[in-house]
């Protein structure tokens, strides 16, 4: 771990479904204000297992967690749900049936305390941005893919946490839907939030992160910025991070277990 | 070594549309059957539904070796009346899977048979079921309305070919219109069938003449064919015909699976029927008055727990009403208990909700907040029984008694905040005892 200015940083011992079986065991991860830290890894890697650990969903959690203003202790089990610190938007949207859009959040406002003045005010500009002001009296259960998971994206940026935890965000989300996400992002990093984010989508993440983590099978492979991990792949400069990331998941493969 | 022709004739029926639909039904009734004994395990069966089969089944024997005198006195439309209601719930089946849309349905050959295997089915589902209601109703009412076993035959023949033509009509409405306007076309076209069906039957039921009787079932047959033939012939059913399964399935198990994720139906319209604006209903505005009013949007949009409820309370009158008053005093107290219990049971389901679960609740917000939407329901209904109780003294012993109309809700408004209150030191108590500092009660 490097330097005292931070948002979060997790050294996960390990992780998993059931107690005492890891399926990840030593990757470390640090969040820094205005950051954006791309997570990365093939299918199973474990990048989802890390995003539901630091969200306290996982039965088997040995990590320390610190949060900035906060000093977790050594902790199996922490209770990391979304609130004024963490907001997750998960790869799949998570709705509840009998709630209008504008319940949901209402739900979350009342929830992580936030006034209703100031919800009104944070959630008008927000829907206008993502396109769902004309239905946000609507159920967004009945919503396509892609609006439901604008939902989620309104939902967390309305807490305006430190750090955001943002599960593959481009699935499901049109192009435009992408740029406007991408924006949010951008002026939360600019008041100082980080984000962590899981993407398969190499190309986009090596132009938006600042920095990367590579999970392969459980295990931290590389972490830094670009050039650390050219580098812990033995590339070249200017070697694309698709290259470093074939390189360095195919030499773990070949090391075996 | 067998013959070519016979290998190729296995092969054709291990794979063929048929066999298919027949392992797709006998797989469907089995999940169903493997869901109802999650309740239904052998305890339950042998302490509760075989007891419970015995005395009702020895109770309709006595009704039927001694007759009361009610039986007479039922009008001859009521058995007409309920075979329609058994008839008009139920839906076509194709028993479609979404894993078809990869090849089978590009086959037109397998659409039409598996849609004439599961004409066939609905039909004779249909018939099973009319002649189960016509058989369980015609020992009773051969002796109200002097039935034969002909008569009765030709009703459930007749009630089995209604349902099977309500099943096509059903679908046909149900692939035309989406939301509210199908929920509304669906009821609307129940409403008909049984206003139709009714005096029809009862009419095929009047005197000997066997006349009637073939003019209805005749006309039944050829309305059935006529819109079995064209929906044969109906393309673009596919998306339908997932639906019609998946709450086929619903409708089967979901009394078992009610708070599974594969039994919860979504909402029928895009927006609510109940509370369609976001306008505040309760004056305080603090967190966990607003969490609370949430729940409370929710509860009111969940028709089968309003329905629960309303049944609850209405017993809870009736119960009021017919006790001694002593009685019915202590069971206001009762019932008040049990109502809470069973708000705070659905408020814990609530709350696990994966939306829910999302968010860091607060200890304190949680407690404020589940206090709060408790006494949202359940003062309306404790206070609607005091009134009852009121009017119950009032009837009873007359004069001043019936100020009771006013004093016991009042009373009451103040008995019910102490047992809320108290039931939440109670919980709280029994949390700090479990040393689960962040779970919650589900009871």
């Amino acid at each position: 771990m490097t330097g005292e200015n931070w948002l979060m940083r997790a050294a996960i011992s390990a992780a998993g479904y059931e107690q005492g079986k890891a399926v990840l065991r030593d990757v470390a991860i640090e969040v820094k204000p205005g950051e954006r830290v791309g997570l990365l890894g093939p299918n199973g890697a474990g990048k989802s297992t890390v995003m539901k650990g630091l969200l306290g969903q996982l039965p088997y959690w040995v990590a320390d967690v610190e949060w900035r203003g906060t000093s977790g202790a050594k902790s199996e089990a922490p209770g990391g749900a979304m609130n004024r610190r963490l907001a997750y938007i998960p790869e799949q949207p998570i709705l509840y049936e009998r709630f209008t859009l504008w319940e949901h959040l209402q739900l979350a406002a009342a929830v992580c305390g936030i006034s209703e003045e100031r919800l009104a005010e944070r959630a008008r500009g927000l829907l206008a941005r993502f396109r769902l002001e004309r239905v946000k009296d609507d159920y967004p259960i009945k919503f396509s893919k892609g609006m439901q998971q604008k939902t989620m994206l309104v939902a967390a940026f309305l807490l305006e946490p430190s750090v955001y935890l943002v599960d593959e965000p481009f699935i499901g989300l049109d192009p435009a839907a992408v740029m406007e996400l991408l924006e949010a992002l951008d002026e939360e990093r600019a008041r100082g939030a980080g984000v962590l984010l899981t993407t398969h989508v190499l190309d986009s993440a090596e132009r938006l992160c600042d920095r990367f983590v590579l999970v392969h099978e459980g295990g931290a492979a590389a972490s830094g910025t670009v050039a650390d991990i050219r580098a812990a792949a033995g590339m070249p400069d200017g070697t694309p991070l698709f290259d470093c990331f074939h390189r360095l998941t195919r030499a773990a493969a070949a090391e075996g277990p | 070594m067998k013959p070519e022709g016979d290998r190729v004739g296995r092969l054709r029926g291990k794979s063929g549309p048929l066999r298919l639909i027949c392992m797709r039904c006998g797989a469907f009734w089995l999940k169903s059957i493997r869901a109802w004994r999650l309740t239904l395990d052998w305890t339950v069966l042998l302490y509760i539904v075989l007891p419970g089969l015995w005395i009702a089944g020895g109770m309709y024997q006595d009704l039927l070796r001694h007759p009361p005198d009610w039986i007479g006195r039922l009008p001859g439309q009521m058995p007409v009346a309920i075979l329609a209601i058994l008839m008009v719930r139920g839906r076509l089946r194709t028993f479609a899977e979404h894993g078809d849309g990869l090849f089978l349905r590009a086959s037109g050959g397998w659409v039409r048979m598996m849609t004439k295997a599961g004409l066939a089915y609905t039909l004779a589902a249909r018939l099973a079921v009319s002649a189960a209601g016509a058989g369980f109703m015609l020992p009773l009412m051969s002796r109200a309305t002097g039935w034969s076993f002909e008569e009765g035959a030709a009703l459930a023949l007749s009630a089995g070919l209604m349902g099977f033509v309500w099943t096509l009509v059903r679908d046909a409405a149900e692939r035309r219109l989406q939301g509210v306007r199908r929920l509304l076309a669906v009821y609307g076209l129940r409403a008909a069938f049984i206003a139709g069906w009714v005096p029809a039957a009862a009419w095929m039921m009047i005197g000997d003449e066997p006349l009637p009787a073939a003019t209805v079932i005749g006309a039944l047959i050829v309305g059935g064919a006529w819109l079995g033939w064209r929906r044969l012939h109906r393309t673009g059913t596919f998306t339908q015909e997932l639906e019609a399964e998946q709450r086929a399935y619903g409708d089967n198990v979901g009394w078992v699976l009610k708070e599974t994720e594969q039994a919860k139906r979504p909402p029928a319209g895009r927006r609510p029927w109940v509370l369609r604006k976001p306008r505040p209903l309760l004056k305080r505005r603090d967190e966990a008055a607003r969490i609370a009013e949430l729940w409370l949007r929710a509860m009111l949009r969940e028709s089968e727990w309003m329905r629960l409820l309303l049944q609850f309370a209405s017993l809870g009158m009736a119960a009021i009403w017919l006790s001694p008053l002593w009685l019915a005093a202590i069971a206001w107290l009762g019932m008040c208990t049990l109502l809470l219990l069973w708000l705070n049971g659905l408020w814990g389901k609530w709350e696990t909700e994966r939306y829910m679960a999302l968010y860091d609740w607060r200890r304190e917000l949680r407690s404020e907040a589940r206090e709060i939407g408790r006494s949202l329901i359940l003062r309306p209904v404790a206070l609607t029984w005091c009134a009852i109780l009121g009017l119950h003294a009032g009837w009873t012993y007359g004069g001043l008694w019936w100020l009771e109309v006013a004093l016991l809700p009042a009373a009451g408004y103040l008995l019910l905040s102490r047992i809320n209150r108290a039931a939440s030191s109670m919980l709280a108590a029994r949390r700090a005892g479990r040393g689960r500092p962040d779970a919650e009660e589900s009871e």
